[in-house]
């Protein structure tokens, strides 16, 4: 127990936590009472001890027992914070107990209560009544300099306050980074274009339904990677960063009438009017000066700027532009593969249809995927297409009936799988189920396939065929483009086909509400990938370099120096590099 | 005069702190003609870029809490809690600050469509140098104090 001195109430300001109350800033504790200074005594009020008053803490008048020094507790003694018997609270009160009608006046210093005293002028000397809750009664505390505390508290209070406001804010600003949505459809399509039209990539990738943006920026992020190490783009160049095409947009609008509700999901925006402005310059992009110049040997082509009016297109095309939106968990999203997928349907003169194919899961992505095939194999459009993620193609899922209409009757191959088993690799958004085996029942015939290796075998009616990498690009030279293929070319279909057979093809299956499904977008991305990765930093110089023999049309019809075309080939031979040529 | 030094450190520190959160709602990334704060682009980022690792997706999750230890640091400056909200104000200037350089060295192309913008990181590691500098005088300062206490000072 401490006792600071008299009036120095805590201040916020006064010390830091090393120092609790009670040591001054000096750092030195001093006495609460002066240790030896008298008190004020007056002429009529005689002490016992006059003039040599001791200071309190000392006083034990009228044979009381010494009290215990400072910052000492007596043993039994309740804990410190309350006012005791005995005890004072913090200096207001001399130290000691005054018996009823034993106090001697004058011994009371000013501010100053003795127990049991009433102050001067309240009620006569001596007539105080006791009783416990006179005993008990605090005496007023005096007043202590608080400014400083409730200066603090409310800064404090303030700046918590407005660190709420701020918190709020950047909450609702990082969610808001993310997709979101918009409120109509009409609304969504403007923001699209709005964000096209200020080349903002990121905000165009947000704009997608988030299943959609998914797909889209594990592709981009993926093919990135790649063509960083296949040394096309610069190692710092960002994933989102499209390749050297800024476009913007100009006086957008709609049709007045409004979008057309297809159904209470699907909803057509109608673009009419404005301009969209595209400027394409191949040397803002973080392509490596090692494939530009392969690609162009010339030189890379200046920036080009182009400008298509919307009214025009319009006009040619005889209705208003399409932007297909959709509604996901109450807000709408421009949908890149639902646009598509309408854009399909009107050209075949195809309206939506009123109802989808349901989507229907499998337990299992290894499931998902055997069902799929059995359904291709039986030629049942239906439950393929319910076996397709319904998120990712929820577009397939609409459109489904229109095309099983379309396809008409087609029969079943008759072919039933008895076993199949995968190796299964997980890939961002899924899994890759490669096959591994697989056993066929063809009219009680057994076909059976596996792969080990970097080779499949294939055995059905008691013959055996094996295929490996070197036979498939044995096959792939001896085709229609391959008398002619130059060495470093063939090199690259080697290391392909090499890559392919070791990697195996498989199936990218993902999970939607605990059901798995086959994922069509997700499948194409990882074969794509497979390519990619299955091919060298110098494979890949090599295709660009077959353009370092001409330029414009003339590049396309002419092999490259050191590999003529042989001087008896045909037109239809020199169509059939060229068409290599361009697939590389 | 130990106690005005001390003073002085929370004070300096404070307005560190401002000047730190200013600089997060300032430019960090730009994207075509559109500029994004470090909210929107700690949003954007997770969003958008697969494989990051863990201690870079928790940064970017917890990336608006900031803000409110910020707050709390200040607050704690004004009631005269000065060594918790000195350690509290160290932790957020060198986590924040950290991240703000890190962003503010990226170099990309000046026409690449997406990128950093300077400003915000810069400003917002401004702030959190004038945070250590504060918070150095509050920490150092009652130690300096006791040390010469102990050797004989009054």
């Amino acid at each position: 127990m401490t006792y600071p001195g008299s009036g120095g109430g805590w201040s916020p300001h006064q010390g830091d936590e090393q120092q609790p109350g009670g040591w001054p800033p000096g750092g030195q504790p001093q006495p609460a009472y002066p240790p030896t200074a008298p008190q004020p005594v007056g002429p009529t009020a005689p002490g016992p001890y006059p003039g040599e008053q001791p200071p309190y803490g000392q006083q034990y008048p009228y044979g009381q027992q010494p009290p215990d020094p400072y910052g000492q507790q007596p043993p039994g003694a309740p804990p410190s914070g309350a006012p005791q018997y005995g005890q004072q609270p913090y200096g207001q009160q001399p130290y000691g107990q005054q018996p009823s009608g034993q106090q001697s006046p004058g011994q009371q210093s000013p501010g100053q209560q003795l127990f049991g005293q009433q102050p001067p002028g309240q009620q006569p000397y001596g007539q105080q009544q006791f009783g416990p809750a006179n005993y008990w009664q605090p005496a007023p505390p005096p007043k202590r300099k608080r400014t400083g505390l409730m200066v603090g508290v409310i800064v404090a209070v303030v700046v918590l306050a407005a660190g709420g406001v701020g918190t709020w804010l950047a909450l609702n600003r990082t969610a808001a980074a993310g997709p979101t949505g918009s409120a109509s459809p009409q609304a969504a399509a403007t923001k699209l274009l709005a964000d096209v039209g200020n080349s903002d990539v990121i905000g165009i990738v947000n704009d997608l339904p988030p299943a959609e943006a998914a797909l889209l920026r594990d592709s981009i992020s993926s093919s990135t990677d790649q063509l960083k190490r296949l040394q096309v783009v610069k190692p710092d160049v960002n994933s989102q960063q499209p390749a050297g095409v800024s476009i913007s947009t100009k006086g957008i609008t709609f049709d007045p009438a409004g979008p057309q509700r297809v159904n209470d999901h699907l909803a057509i925006a109608k673009l009419t009017g404005g301009t969209i402005t595209v400027n394409a310059d191949l040397a803002k992009y973080g392509y490596t000066d090692k494939f530009l110049k392969s690609v162009f040997p010339n030189g890379t082509p200046a920036s080009k700027t182009q400008t298509l009016n919307i009214a025009d297109g319009v006009r040619q095309l005889g209705h208003p532009i399409r932007i297909a939106t959709v509604e996901v968990n109450g807000k709408w999203y421009p949908s890149l593969f639902y646009s598509i997928t309408d854009a399909a349907l009107q050209s075949a003169n195809q309206q939506w249809p009123t109802r989808s194919i349901p989507a229907t899961g499998a337990a299992s992505a290894d499931d998902a995927v055997r069902q799929f095939v059995q359904a291709l194999l039986d030629a049942n459009i239906t439950q393929a297409i319910g076996l397709t993620a319904p998120d990712e193609m929820a577009a397939l899922h609409d459109a489904g009936q229109a095309i099983v209409d379309a396809s008409g009757n087609p029969h079943p191959s008759g072919v039933k799988i008895d076993s199949i088993t995968f190796t299964d690799r997980s890939v961002a958004g899924g899994v890759d189920t490669v096959l591994s085996s697989m056993t066929l029942n063809s009219n009680g015939d057994r076909i059976q396939i596996t792969q080990g290796g970097g080779c499949y075998s294939i055995q059905a009616q008691g013959h055996s065929q094996r295929l490996c990498a070197s036979d498939l690009t044995q096959q792939m030279r001896a085709g229609a483009a391959g008398s002619f293929l130059p060495p470093a070319f063939t090199k690259v279909l080697q290391d392909f086909a090499t890559g392919m057979m070791n990697s195996g093809v498989g199936i990218v299956a993902s999970q939607v509400d605990g059901q798995w499904y086959v994922s069509p977008g997700r499948t194409i991305d990882q074969f794509a990938l497979d390519i990619f990765s299955s091919i060298s930093p110098d494979d890949f110089a090599t295709c660009p370099r077959f353009h370092q023999h001409g330029n414009g049309r003339a590049a396309h019809t002419r092999p490259p120096e050191g590999h003529p075309v042989p001087a008896d080939t045909t037109s239809a031979e020199q169509q059939r590099w060229s068409v290599a040529h361009v697939r590389c | 005069m130990r106690t005005v030094v001390a003073r002085l450190g929370a004070g300096v520190a404070t307005a560190g702190l401002a000047v730190l959160v200013t600089g997060t709602f300032l430019p960090w990334l730009r994207s075509g003609s559109v500029l994004r704060d470090s909210y929107q682009s700690a949003g954007a980022v997770r969003d958008l870029v697969g494989g990051l690792n863990a201690q870079v997706s928790a940064l970017l999750a917890g990336w608006p809490a900031v803000i409110p230890c910020c707050a709390v640091s200040v607050a704690g400056y004004a009631l005269g809690l000065r060594r918790s909200a000195a350690i509290l104000g160290l932790v957020v200037a060198v986590t924040v600050g950290t991240a703000a350089g890190l962003v503010a060295v990226q170099t990309t192309g000046a026409a690449a469509l997406v990128g950093p913008v300077t400003i915000g990181p810069v400003v917002t590691l401004v702030g959190a140098t004038i945070v250590l500098i504060g918070t150095i005088t509050v920490v150092i300062c009652p130690r300096a104090a006791r040390w010469g206490a102990a050797g004989g000072s009054p």
